[in-house]
């Protein structure tokens, strides 16, 4: 229980608000930075440096909190079904990084559920369809 | 903006596209195969997350008619495919295990709110497993070593919903009235009295 309760929450947090503040103050440019940081994310293994893989993953996890923040809008946020299906094809708990990287997906599971079940998701979706249907 | 939100919006919606459940049973799979309680943590509270969503839609009172007339579509589609008898059975199990090694209040209390909203949630498709996990439990040892009000506060909300959930149950009396006891011991009368 002690990672849960010291290290692992401050790190997070200070990363967090870093990222946060980032993107506050300079957000064009770290948003021209996120994108690069996705393309590697998708193109690589995280075989090959776990660390850096599960630190994108907590970038792409702050995005439903920015996104509720306003500090970023819908055509900057990633697709969500091809950053979950990179994570479900690593998902293996007898690779040395599996546990991490299954903690790391329930935990993107609860922060994108935040925006992805919403009411306001619910309603455009319906308030879309009709315009759809209209056309 | 909003053209940006129209296009947005057809991958977004987790739960009319079905997302969801697959969701589910990935968190269920993590519980069965993960050996960290950091990760068992993580799942409950993903899982709390998930009900808390899906009841506020419900729940809430919408502007357009068209959404209250597909709720109970919506209701009954999210009750056919979710396994909910299932869920609560292991999440229980879990809840009950962590009980025991969470220190943290605030974790605690949301593990047992997520039990409580499970059993208030599914408490009809159940037939009764979840008493026996119970019972084999240490749950009343647990409850006895609880010295905040809070997380008393919390249990008595878990008895209420289990009492009226299975009311015939020999098993839940006998539960309640230990529960009670301890709780006698460990806390002030009103608290008790004020839930009897």
């Amino acid at each position: 229980m002690d990672t849960y309760s010291s290290n692992n929450l401050h790190w997070q947090g200070l990363y967090k608000y870093t990222i946060e503040s980032l993107f506050t103050s300079f957000s064009s440019v770290t948003l021209k930075c996120t994108k690069e940081i996705l393309t590697i994310f998708f193109n690589d293994s995280p075989e090959n440096n776990y660390p850096v893989f599960e630190s994108v993953i907590h970038l792409i996890n702050l995005m439903p909190i920015l996104y509720n923040k306003l500090q970023i809008t819908n055509k900057n946020i990633i697709d969500y079904t091809s950053f979950f299906q990179k994570i479900e094809k690593h998902l293996d708990i007898n690779k040395p990084y599996g546990e991490s990287l299954l903690n790391s997906y329930v935990i993107s599971i609860a922060k994108w559920c935040e925006i992805l079940i919403s009411r306001k998701s619910y309603m455009l979706y319906f308030i879309f369809y009709i315009i759809y249907d209209f056309l | 903006m909003i053209f940006y939100d129209f296009l947005f919006i057809r991958f977004i919606n987790l739960i009319l596209d079905d997302q969801i459940y697959g969701f589910i049973d990935n968190i269920l799979k993590c519980i069965s195969f993960t050996k960290n309680n950091l990760t068992l943590i993580n799942s409950c509270l993903a899982f709390r997350i998930i009900i808390i969503k899906i009841d506020k839609i419900i729940k809430e009172q919408n502007v357009f008619n068209i959404l209250e007339n597909d709720k109970e579509n919506l209701i009954e589609n999210i009750n056919k495919k979710v396994n909910w008898t299932n869920i609560l059975i292991i999440i229980t199990k879990i809840c009950l295990y962590l009980f025991d090694h969470v220190q943290s209040a605030e974790i605690s209390l949301s593990l047992i709110n997520l039990v409580t909203n499970l059993i208030e949630k599914c408490h009809f498709q159940c037939d009764g497993q979840i008493l026996d996990s119970i019972k084999n439990s240490s749950l009343i040892n647990i409850i006895s070593n609880t010295t905040d009000e809070f997380r008393l506060h919390a249990f008595l909300d878990m008895f209420k919903a289990l009492l009226i959930a299975f009311p015939s149950s020999d098993i839940i009396v006998q539960l309640s009235l230990k529960f009670i006891t301890n709780l006698f011991r460990v806390s002030n009368k009103t608290i008790i009295l004020t839930y009897i």
